[in-house]
């Protein structure tokens, strides 16, 4: 082994498909965790409430995904990608739309990929949200609608200030293992194609490292990795920053 | 939250809305289902199509074309050890984190919550290079390693806050009647940390049953490898031929006791998400 210095990190400041890789895993990874966090919040607050005998089916239902092998959940969204055999393509077509090729499309291919990522996570946090939302106590919920609160008041002003320490733990969380999910879904999916549109840091770094043996790059990949990880993890507990209320 | 007087209305949206997603869910799995009992030419004719009869033939081929079967069994000894494992280490450690009054047990528990922050994946590289380096190379005592170790922080994460919660006069009273640390931990600590020794359990056997980044990298050896590592092989024959039938029988099967698990334990894994870990 000898030391090259600084070396590869040069290379990579200079490495083109470094910056898409880098440019398409901050698109994947912020697009990801708005859309799941905004769906999972959203039905976790539905289903808390006891508005529908039939919550606990769906809480089962929504989380069997994120108990499935990765790689099963990749095969099985390839194949529902697939343009001629593809179910969505076909339910397109019921309704007289054209299909696409989703997964060779520069446009569409990193929203088909998020698209199975928030379909893997979705049931995981919304059953983390409404353990969370259910722990409030009725009482101020109780308190609140004498006060003549509306529903959606008493969303916003109760619910969501007293789980917001739950979620912004869980957001940190999924930022950081959400990336070995990314690259599982795109190492099936795509292997980063078409021409890198889907290429995220990671597998970028798996290419480099262990298809051309260049580990001491792959190395250089991976640090760049941990860096972006917990720059998003730093910058998303700053900005959820929040006065914390006790219950 | 109490029980909400919603209109009629409110609730036929909710539930139209509801019923949507769970098609978004469950339709995915229903057509590997449906498909993986099809004939090419079956399936070519017709994707929407429910199949005339049950037919075998794709899954005898899975069986097979990957022996398959030799990959579970193979997945099965290796998740059970390091499902083994981890739950040892992981609850001695917390045990002694919260019990043994150690000066820097705070550390302790620290240095092992930094291993919560670290993508798993950036310590592929690092770990493919050590094991060549240790002669763990291909074999499936680095997979089990990896395995045990990589749980370690949530295992410990969750225990320490759970024995944080026991009342410390039970070991007293033990120590009173002689019991040693260790005989107080096996008798006395561990049956009580059942149920979250299982969650804890389960999550790890899915985690381990399910991933495929360690195998794909560390084993070269067929016999050793995993059955992700199975679907991923017919993942690749299926993108020459064009024959799904097999890779979709071979999912069906790898997916069976994942539901039969999930099915179980589905009551730990939702409650015990939220007991231990985040309440802590």
């Amino acid at each position: 082994m000898n030391f090259i210095g600084f070396d590869n990190y040069r290379k990579m400041f200079n490495d083109p498909i470094f910056f898409k890789a880098l440019f398409n895993h901050m698109y994947v990874f912020v697009l990801n965790t708005v859309i799941l966090f905004i769906l999972s919040i959203s039905l976790a607050i539905l289903l808390s409430r006891k508005v529908l005998k039939e919550r606990n089916f769906y809480r089962i239902l929504f989380f069997f995904p994120s108990a499935v092998p990765m790689i099963i959940i990749s095969v099985m969204w390839r194949s529902i990608y697939n343009p001629s055999i593809g179910v969505l393509n076909g339910l397109l077509g019921l309704f007289g739309l054209s299909g696409k090729v989703w997964l060779g499309d520069i446009d569409l291919v990193k929203n088909a990929v998020i698209a199975v990522m928030v379909w893997q996570a979705l049931g995981f946090y919304m059953v983390l949200f409404m353990a969370a939302v259910m722990n409030i106590p009725d009482t101020l919920f109780e308190a609140a609608r004498l006060d003549g609160a509306s529903e959606i008041r008493q969303t916003f002003k109760i619910t969501i200030p007293l789980i917001w320490e739950v979620v912004r733990t869980s957001l940190v969380f999924f930022i950081i293992t959400s990336c070995g999910v990314g690259f599982q879904v795109v190492y099936v999916l795509t292997e980063g194609g078409p021409d890198r549109a889907s290429e995220l840091l990671t597998t970028y770094m798996y290419q480099q490292a262990f298809k051309l043996n260049k580990f001491g790059y792959g190395a250089t990949v991976s640090a760049a990795i941990l860096v972006v990880t917990m720059v998003l993890a730093l910058i998303i507990l700053k900005a959820t920053e929040r006065e914390v209320y006790e219950y | 939250m109490g029980n909400l007087h919603y209109s009629f209305l409110m609730k036929l949206v909710l539930r139209i809305g509801l019923i949507i997603l769970t098609l978004i869910i469950i339709i995915p799995f229903l057509y590997i289902l449906m498909n993986s009992f099809k004939t090419t030419a079956e399936f070519y004719a017709d994707i929407w199509s429910i199949p005339t009869k049950i037919d075998l033939t794709n899954y005898s081929m899975a069986l097979n074309k990957t022996q398959l079967h030799a990959y579970a069994i193979n997945t099965v000894f290796i998740v059970s050890i390091s499902v083994f494992l981890n739950l040892s280490m992981a609850s001695m450690i917390s045990y002694v984190i919260t019990r043994m009054g150690l000066k820097r047990s705070k550390t302790l528990y620290k240095y092992f919550l930094i291993g919560l922050l670290v993508p798993h994946i950036i310590a592929v590289l690092p770990l493919f290079m050590l094991a060549r380096v240790i002669g763990l190379y291909n074999s499936r005592a680095i997979l089990i390693i990896a395995y045990s170790v990589f749980s370690l922080p949530f295992g410990v994460f969750v225990l320490t806050a759970f024995f944080k919660t026991l009342p410390s006069e039970l070991e007293q009273s033990a120590k009173i009647d002689g019991a040693g640390y260790l005989a107080t931990f096996l008798r006395i600590i561990l049956p009580l940390a059942k149920p979250g020794l299982i969650t804890i359990g389960v999550f790890n056997f899915l985690d381990y049953w399910n991933e495929y980044i360690l195998p794909l990298t560390l084993i070269v050896d067929e016999r050793k490898k995993t059955v992700s590592m199975a679907i991923l092989q017919l993942q690749v024959a299926q993108s020459v031929k064009q024959e799904w039938g097999a890779l979709f029988a071979a999912c069906i099967m790898v997916i069976l006791p994942v539901l039969v698990v999930y099915g179980i334990f589905q009551r730990n894994l939702t409650e015990g998400l939220t007991a231990g870990s985040l309440k802590g």
